[in-house]
């Protein structure tokens, strides 16, 4: 689109231009439609298309009405074949002297011009003597015997004084009477009218007395001028085209009825082309103007309308943004104070205009404009100024909004920044206390408002409004619960995870999701806390491994070149070297090998055994088979060193789930121990008890030499009853079997009593 | 006169079994790698190769898997290692033995023998009498003449322990606890059994396997009873 290559700024000032114009057309529609006639009328007189329709031409009908009646009256009163006749009667006096006179109309206009009376331009009474006169032309009042203008005079006398008048102020009532028929004269029948009439009447000697403006036309013709209206004596319905009928005409028409028959009619119509100047034609144009500036104004309005809210649409589009992107939204500097001062700004911006209303608008529109506009002049001014101001805010308002600099840098976001920061940097202990202290002032404020409310609750204008205080209250307390809820489900999960984590699971994690303020730090902590413990224990395993790795690996390699030793002591051996010294010296060879062999062997299954690396063969075994089995392979060994093995076992199989072959080796070592340190012509005790649901094994014998030192470190390795290390042993017998009693589940206990020496071992009993 | 080949690249661990094996009458071709040992098997008539697992180049495992494509003379591992699963390997690889280091020179001969009689001459001992003869691998009994031999040599058995030699034998694989055995050789209700039948077996074992701690035929199933592995 061509319109998006502009420039940015150019795009806005375009924009906010058109906003401009658009907001003149706004105001000159408004205007155009307030400066009418018909004003607070709203839409419905735009209906009347034409003025003939508006209720200001009925007006109007209804005043020439009255006066075409009066025409009526005064042409039989003043004319005599269609002529003014001077010598028509129109008043009889009787003087108190009993003179009786009858005035012509000739006599009392003479009468009231000899008192300096006359007639204006527009047919008004006007002039008249100096007071101090009157007095005495006034001295005889007569009594008036009848008016021709007002045959039933005397009927509306109400005092007696009303049948007496001066001669001055009956000739000022024939003038003003004449002034009347002058102006009918002029208005209908000297100059052309756009209304024409015609008044008919039948008197009793048959013949029709027409009183008309328009005699030349028939009655058809009239109806066709534009509007018309035809009323007649024998029917009561009007037949007329006008939107309004005149509500004096079927009255007027029946008051001049004097002849008592129905053979009369009338006849108005008005040329609604208005070829004649005339009060008709004169409103007919203002009318026309004025609907056609209503309309032009109305349609003002709705571009201006249309169009101020399209740009303001375009500028709000815009606004912010210096690059077509749409991207990075630019604050000037009245953007960057904070909300609540621009606010304030704008408020007092606002204030201040209006307090101009009366000061400087007030005298500047004198200046400018027609006094009756004055204050619409003003109030269109102060609206104009307040839009552009709150334009201005608003704007800012909305770029700062788009930048999402609002809250931030409001005054509010920053005290709101602060009371968090301060807070986080305080204790616990006294957060809590701030938070408690916010609870109660909150419910104070809310239980007061309640209470001032209810108390007070005759003068609200809802007698119940401080249900709504309650139910903020109410849902104050749900908002504390469920913050209160939630901690404490946060505070299950921590305690949860913790429990899981001293239960040996480190890599067990706390899900934080939804966790928020010290639950989250705590949590993460934890967390952290745990993925250390595990790091470190997996470091310890893989350490471990590593260790019994070396072990293997190192006893792998002495394997070797102690295979070759073994082999050549044997040859040597084999070669019956008669030196007894040699012999002796291979002897030492030899058994050095051997105990070499073991101790390699050992030290690898130690290795094995303390790390936990070994794959274990778990089924349930026997463990009093087990013993009658080991029993079995000792009985004869034990002989050599005459050792007697007495053994005391339950007559029936106790079941245990182990590794059977790892559980022999773990017998094995402990008989190889005794049969090693036992003192030589002992016995050697085995017993299996079973104790609740616990099997133990023990087997006890007398030391061939003192054992100075204690049970614990007599399964450390390389530990050995006796000091000298001359034995065949490695001194791994009991690490190991302690080691792999605790792999297979068991526990390993070893007693020391002087010389006798006492090692259990038990096992959970299967059921 | 048998051909051994020993295998290993430790020379003179070569050289002392070469010293034992020549004792005992054998003929011993030396190898110090696989690739060696698979030579010198294409151009000799060997009787039974005596191999090491870690070696330069081709390793001991990867040459019985060789030897084993074309040849099923008795193989046996001589290995420093000396857990489970590579005893167990080695023996699921083909291998017919497998000796730790450093190994006892007079087992090592023993087995030798054994390995080598069951291949040369237990085929036509098996086959003259069928009838109440019990074969168990290189384990024979003649229940006939009450005779047992193992990998063909005569074994010299008390009454109570050929019995419980028998009755294992002929339900080789099953295992018999300690108190089934008695009341089956005693013909009596076993009330808390003593060691008796343990040291009997302890015997037998002694008599029959060349190595009573790692016996071949009588197993040990502990804390459960006593089995003859079935094979």
């Amino acid at each position: 689109m061509k319109r998006n290559a502009w420039p940015m700024g150019l795009k806005k000032q375009f924009s906010l231009l058109l906003h401009g114009l658009f907001l003149c057309l706004f105001f000159t529609g408004i205007s155009f439609i307030y400066f009418n006639e018909n004003y607070g009328r709203g839409f419905s007189w735009l209906h009347e298309e034409s003025y003939a329709d508006t209720l200001s031409c009925t007006e109007q009908l209804e005043s020439d009405v009255e006066m075409i009646f009066k025409y009526v009256k005064y042409k039989d009163l003043f004319e005599t074949d269609g002529k003014l006749d001077y010598n028509k009667d129109m008043v009889c006096v009787t003087f108190n002297s009993g003179k009786t006179l009858i005035y012509n109309l000739n006599d009392m206009i003479r009468q009231a011009k000899s008192w300096g009376y006359y007639l204006t331009d527009t047919f008004e009474v006007a002039g008249g003597p100096a007071v101090p006169e009157r007095e005495t032309r006034n001295a005889a009042i007569p009594l008036i015997e009848w008016k021709a203008y007002d045959p039933n005079a005397a009927e509306h006398y109400t005092e007696p004084g009303d049948a007496y008048a001066t001669r001055e102020e009956l000739s000022l009532e024939v003038l003003a009477i004449l002034g009347e028929y002058y102006q009918i004269q002029y208005n209908y029948m000297d100059r052309p009218s756009n209304l024409y009439f015609q008044v008919s009447y039948m008197d009793e000697t048959g013949e029709q007395k027409l009183y008309t403006n328009a005699s030349e036309y028939p009655l058809e013709d009239m109806k066709n001028l534009g509007r018309y209206l035809y009323l007649s004596g024998d029917s009561i319905l009007i037949d007329t085209n006008l939107k309004h009928i005149p509500n004096n005409i079927t009255s007027e028409l029946e008051n001049y009825n004097l002849y008592g028959n129905n053979d009369y009619y009338i006849m108005l119509a008005l040329d609604t082309r208005y070829p004649h100047t005339d009060p008709y034609s004169v409103a007919h144009n203002a009318y026309t103007k004025v609907r056609v500036n209503y309309i032009t104004g109305l349609i003002f309005f709705a571009i201006g309308a249309m169009g101020l809210l399209f740009t303001l649409g375009q500028l709000i589009y815009l606004a912010g943004y210096q690059s077509s992107d749409r991207i990075a939204v630019t604050l000037n500097y009245f953007d960057r104070i904070p909300v609540e001062c621009s606010l304030l700004m704008t408020f007092f911006a606002l204030y201040a205009f209006g307090s101009f209303r009366e000061t400087i608008g007030a005298r500047l529109a004198r200046l400018l404009v027609n006094q009756n506009h004055q204050d619409y002049f003003l109030t269109l001014m102060e609206i104009a100024a307040f839009y552009l101001i709150c334009l201005g805010e608003g704007f800012s308002l909305l770029r700062q909004y788009k930048a999402c600099s609002l809250w931030h840098d409001s005054l509010a976001g920053h005290f709101w920044r602060w009371s968090v920061a301060a807070l986080n940097n305080t204790t616990f202990p006294l957060r809590l206390t701030a938070c408690f202290l916010g609870y109660l002032g909150i419910n104070g404020a809310l239980l007061y408002t309640i209470f001032y409310m209810y108390k007070n609750r005759t003068l609200l204008s809802v007698p119940y409004l401080y249900i709504i205080p309650l139910i903020v209250l109410a849902g104050f307390q749900l908002w504390t619960f469920l913050l209160l809820y939630r901690a404490a489900g946060e505070t299950e999960k921590i305690s949860f995870g913790i429990f899981k984590m001293s239960e040996g699971e480190t890599g067990y994690k706390i899900d934080t999701t939804g966790f928020s303020g010290k639950a989250a730090n705590l949590s993460q902590m934890l967390n952290n806390l745990g993925d250390g413990l595990d790091t470190a224990l997996q470091e310890k395993v893989k350490s471990e491994r590593l260790k019994a790795d070396l072990i293997t690996n190192v006893s792998h390699d002495i394997k070797t070149p102690l295979t070759s030793i073994i082999n050549y002591v044997d040859l040597l051996k084999r070669e019956k070297i008669q030196n007894e010294k040699i012999q002796s010296y291979l002897d030492v060879l030899e058994q050095k090998a051997h105990r070499l062999k073991n101790l390699t062997e050992d030290l690898v299954e130690a290795s094995k055994a303390s790390s936990g690396n070994l794959k274990l063969d778990i089924a349930n075994i026997d463990l009093v088979e087990l013993i009658h089995q080991t029993n079995g392979e000792f009985e004869e060994k034990y002989q050599i060193r005459h050792l007697e093995l007495v053994s005391k076992l339950p007559s029936k199989a106790i079941l245990i789930a182990a590794d059977g072959r790892r559980l022999w080796r773990v017998l094995e070592n402990l008989y190889n121990n005794a049969f090693k340190y036992a003192m030589e012509n002992s016995r050697i005790y085995v017993d299996v008890i079973q104790r609740e649901d616990h099997v133990y094994f023990t087997i006890k014998n007398v030391s061939a030499n003192p054992l100075n030192i204690n049970a614990d470190e007599l399964t450390e390795r390389f530990v050995r009853g006796d000091v000298a290390r001359t034995s065949e042993g490695s001194g791994l017998g009991l690490s190991i079997a302690k080691d792999l009693t605790h792999l297979l589940g068991g526990v390993f206990e070893i007693y020391i009593d002087g010389d006798l020496f006492k090692a259990q071992i038990g096992f959970p009993v299967l059921v | 006169m048998q051909t051994i080949l020993v295998c290993d690249d430790d020379k003179q661990i070569v050289e002392a079994i070469d010293i034992y094996l020549t004792g005992e009458g054998f003929q011993v071709i030396k190898a110090y790698d696989g690739y060696d040992a698979l030579e010198l098997l294409d151009t000799n008539q060997v009787d039974l190769m005596i191999v090491d697992v870690m070696m330069p180049g081709l390793d001991g495992i990867r040459t019985t898997l060789k030897v084993r494509e074309t040849s099923s003379i008795p193989i046996i591992i001589l290995s420093a290692k000396s857990e489970d699963n590579d005893k167990i390997l080695g023996l699921n690889i083909g291998a017919d033995d497998y000796i730790a280091k450093p190994f006892n020179p007079l087992e090592l001969v023993a087995r030798v023998k054994s390995h080598i009689r069951r291949y040369t001459q237990l085929g036509n001992l098996t086959q003259h009498s069928t009838e109440n003869v019990y074969k168990c691998g290189g384990l024979l009994i003649h229940d006939d003449n009450k005779e047992v031999f193992v990998d063909g040599e005569p074994i010299k058995l008390t009454p109570i322990e050929y019995n419980i030699l028998l009755l294992l034998v002929k339900n080789a694989g099953k295992v018999f606890s300690i108190d089934e055995i008695y009341e089956q050789i005693w013909n009596e209700e076993a009330i808390g059994a003593d060691n008796t039948v343990a040291v009997h077996i302890r015997h037998i074992r002694e008599k029959i396997e060349i190595n009573p701690r790692e016996p071949r035929y009588l197993k040990v199933v502990w804390g459960v009873g006593y089995k003859i592995e079935k094979q």
